[in-house]
């Protein structure tokens, strides 16, 4: 039995099993649906496409607003770790608004762009932004001197070093800050629907909860989390491979 | 000018001290540019830094601050202290138990996904709209990543300090708290940090969606009331805040890794 | 009682199947070791030494044979043995002090605070390391930790040490210090020794006698008596005709493949 399936896995079943029999003895509280009633919902959601559609917005928002942050975060990031005196300059700014929560910001967002999805895509790239932005800087940073140096002592031109030498050696840095970024930017894209939105799974879930749709709310919950555990495969698999072929692009380069 | 055998030297510039300098220059500058473009255009959405300053201190030297920053400074202690000793005596009993990790990892895994601002509707029908289900959605949303480096650094400590420990005759329980608790405080303490920063953001969403008081509260209700320097000000403290409880965890962190940080500089 | 002449430590017909793969490490290991004596097990890198060493300490529980450790049998460590692994960054504990390492085995001993003390300041004074009572293992260069390891062991006052390749990590020069530390460890302190190591001189030098461990499934190949004397120096035992005799017949026996089994398929 163990060697087919995980314990873990069988666990999640126990549980599972464990709290239909209490909530159908009606021992749970009564906002707390058996799991066959949430599964079912979640089952009708995705087929009636009330679930599917908010998904999609999650995920277009989510990903414009990531995106946003990663091309923002790597361009300022590369030239704050490449370049002292922008790394000397900025610095402060940096130290200053990172401990800021994104969540503070969407009162500003409404402010400027409204209710809607550029607000929440603006909030979404806040957040992901700094995580990406430190891990970038630190990564072109911790570029080895010696390898930079030899590429000069090639006559590689500086801007060429920036683009052979040292990226591909701080690509290991930015892939985990990008699977950071992309954790915090699914959660942010809830939050924000949760909070001030109008469409969405976030949205979706405060929707089912003032209809008293209870089953229905406790289905959107549990898909943010099979979403949220997703994402975090798919940029957690996208790092490793990295990591992986990293020392061999350091390699080619020498 | 630059020698082939030498080492490469990264093109600094100036002294340490002018290299400080600059960074807060440029934040002054920015100040600077933004009064003279908040007074040109007198927009309301973009009210002067010298609006927003006396305003900031007209508020919050004032029972405003006892009024929100303190329920929501108390709330987010009392979540997170909760989360840290959960995580922290959980973590680090999985992470020591093998086939208790392999038993509960990918449900705490899959827990651990949910974002944890999806909680708040859930916790507002079970416990209402009160300091009782902040402080639960705060905890729920730091618990994770504290239990889980907990776990991490409690699975990881090196296998030669355990059969030490076993070869001097200590037991099983002395040897989670003697030998494994202290190896996992480094990542413990990752976890700590990553769970704070959970944690205030926890208070201030919770604040904005169920809450009648709190600094959340307040920036949303002035930004719908437009009040518009109160807005600016309430996330100027909020700022404050997370920067003071980051340098104290710091401070914290420094004195009891101490032995960990002298241990990482050293080339071995 | 044991009569002087039974050995202190006898190991039987060994055998040890490694549990996750099922491959034997240690088929036949027949030895043994007489009070204060100072024995060496060589073999080739990779022969299961440590596996050998943790069950013959207790830490592992054979699949064939036995271990008796004064009359009695060997089935969890015992407080009369040590073992000293080769690698001090991992079985030290960085949070304590060097002294605070050293007392960590007074734990269970239930001596009163000036006994402690004592035996502290004893076993330091052993190593020659009293003025770094107060610093920290990792600030303290590789022989020096591996002599706070050694400290830590004597402070448990155990009859015997198993040494697990303690000198593989430290240079040569340290590494000559190290064995003379340990001969002077034995005649002074009494201990008896048991060293594991892939270093012949090094076996020849310390031992009055030494084991030859064959490739894994390993057995003792054979035994040598080192008749060289109870006064060993690092220049003339190491010159003597009888040394370089006795460790090139050794290093013939070595890495010889067991003749009475089927080839493996790859030398390592």
């Amino acid at each position: 039995m163990q060697r087919i399936f995980p314990p873990g896995l069988l666990f999640i079943v126990g549980v599972t099993v464990l709290v239909e029999i209490l909530a159908r003895l009606g021992l749970l509280s009564s906002y707390f649906p058996p799991p066959s009633a949430i599964l079912a919902a979640l089952a009708q959601g995705l087929a009636n496409g009330e679930i599917t559609s908010q998904v999609g917005m999650t995920l277009s928002t989510f990903a414009e607003g990531l995106v946003l942050a990663s091309v923002l975060a790597i361009v300022i990031g590369v030239l704050m770790g490449a370049i002292p005196i922008v790394y000397d300059a900025l610095k402060t700014i940096v130290e200053l608004l990172r401990p800021i929560p994104s969540v503070a910001m969407i009162p500003l967002a409404i402010l400027f762009l409204g209710l809607g999805s550029p607000m929440r895509v603006a909030v979404i790239a806040y957040a992901s932004f700094w995580p990406l932005l430190i891990s970038t800087l630190y990564g072109v940073r911790a570029v080895d001197p010696v390898a930079l140096d030899t590429a000069r002592n090639f006559g590689v031109p500086p801007a060429e070093a920036l683009y052979r030498v040292t990226l591909p050696a701080a690509l290991v840095s930015i892939a985990t800050g990008l699977r950071v970024s992309a954790t915090i930017a699914l959660v942010v894209t809830v939050t924000t629907e949760l909070v001030a939105g109008n469409s969405g799974l976030g949205f979706y879930v405060s929707q089912m909860e003032q209809a008293s749709r209870l089953p229905s709310m406790y289905a959107g919950i549990l898909f943010t989390g099979v979403l949220g555990y997703l994402i975090n495969l798919i940029f957690f698999t996208l790092e490793h491979k990295i990591v992986f072929w990293s020392p061999a692009a350091r390699g080619a380069v020498q | 000018m630059r020698n082939a055998s030498l080492p490469a030297k990264r093109l600094y510039w100036g002294t340490p001290l002018q290299r400080n300098l600059l960074g807060i220059a440029v934040v002054l500058l920015a100040l600077v540019a933004w009064e003279l473009v908040a007074r040109a255009k007198s927009s309301i959405y973009i009210p002067p830094v010298s609006t927003i300053a006396t305003t900031f201190v007209h508020e919050w030297f004032s029972p405003q601050f006892r009024e929100h920053a303190i329920p929501s400074l108390m709330r987010m202690l009392a979540g997170y202290a909760i989360a840290s000793l959960l995580g922290v005596a959980l973590g680090v009993l999985i992470g020591a138990y093998r086939p208790l990790f392999r038993l509960l990892d990918p449900f705490l895994q899959f827990l651990r996904a949910i974002p944890p601002s999806a909680i708040i509707p859930v916790g507002i029908l079970l416990i209402g709209i009160g300091d009782a289900m902040k402080i639960v959605v705060i905890a729920f949303g730091a618990l994770w990543p504290i239990l889980v480096n907990a776990a991490d650094g409690a699975r990881n400590v090196p296998r030669e300090r355990l059969d030490t420990a076993r070869i001097f005759g200590v037991g099983k329980t002395d040897q989670l708290l003697s030998v494994t608790f202290p190896s996992a405080l480094p990542g413990i303490f990752a976890g700590l940090r990553t769970g704070l920063s959970i944690a205030f953001i926890m208070i201030v969403v919770s604040e904005m969606i169920g809450s009648t008081n709190g600094l959340g509260y307040y920036i949303l209700q002035s930004q719908r009331s437009f009040a518009i320097p109160e807005m600016y000000g309430g996330i100027v403290l909020l700022a404050i805040l997370g920067y003071t409880l980051n340098a104290a965890f710091l401070a914290v962190e420094h004195r009891v890794l101490a032995w960990h940080h002298g241990q990482s500089a050293r080339p071995v | 009682m044991n009569a002087t002449n039974d050995p202190l430590l006898d190991v039987s017909g060994l055998q040890k199947r490694y549990t996750s793969s099922g491959t034997l490490a240690i088929d036949n290991v027949t030895l043994d070791v007489r009070k204060c004596e100072f024995v060496s097990i060589v073999g080739p890198s990779g022969c299961g030494k440590t596996t050998l060493l943790k069950t013959i300490c207790g830490l592992l529980h054979p699949t064939g044979g036995s271990v008796m450790l004064d009359g009695r049998l060997v089935t969890a460590p015992p407080p009369e043995m040590v073992l000293v692994f080769q690698d001090y960054g991992r079985s030290l504990f960085p949070w304590l002090t060097v002294e605070g390492n050293v007392a960590f085995p007074l734990k269970k001993k239930r001596l009163g605070p000036e006994k402690k003390r004592a035996a502290i300041d004893e076993a330091l004074r052993a190593v020659n390391l009293e003025r770094f009572a107060k610093h920290y293992p990792w600030q303290l260069s590789g022989g020096m930790q591996q002599r706070v390891a050694i400290a830590r062991a004597i402070a448990f006052s155990p009859d015997i040490l198993l040494l697990d390749e303690p000198f593989a990590s430290v240079d040569a020069l340290t590494r000559a210090e190290l064995e003379d530390l340990t001969l002077k460890l034995r005649d002074t302190l009494g201990i008896t020794m048991l060293l594991v190591t892939h270093d012949i001189d090094e076996a020849v030098y310390l031992s009055d006698r030494v084991f030859v461990l064959s490739p894994p499934p390993s057995v003792v190949v054979r035994g040598f008596d080192i008749p060289l004397g109870r006064e060993r120096d690092q220049e003339g035992t190491r010159s003597d005709p009888r040394f370089l005799e006795l460790r090139n017949e050794i290093h013939h026996l070595i890495g010889r493949p067991r003749t009475d089994l089927p080839q493996p398929a790859a030398a390592r």
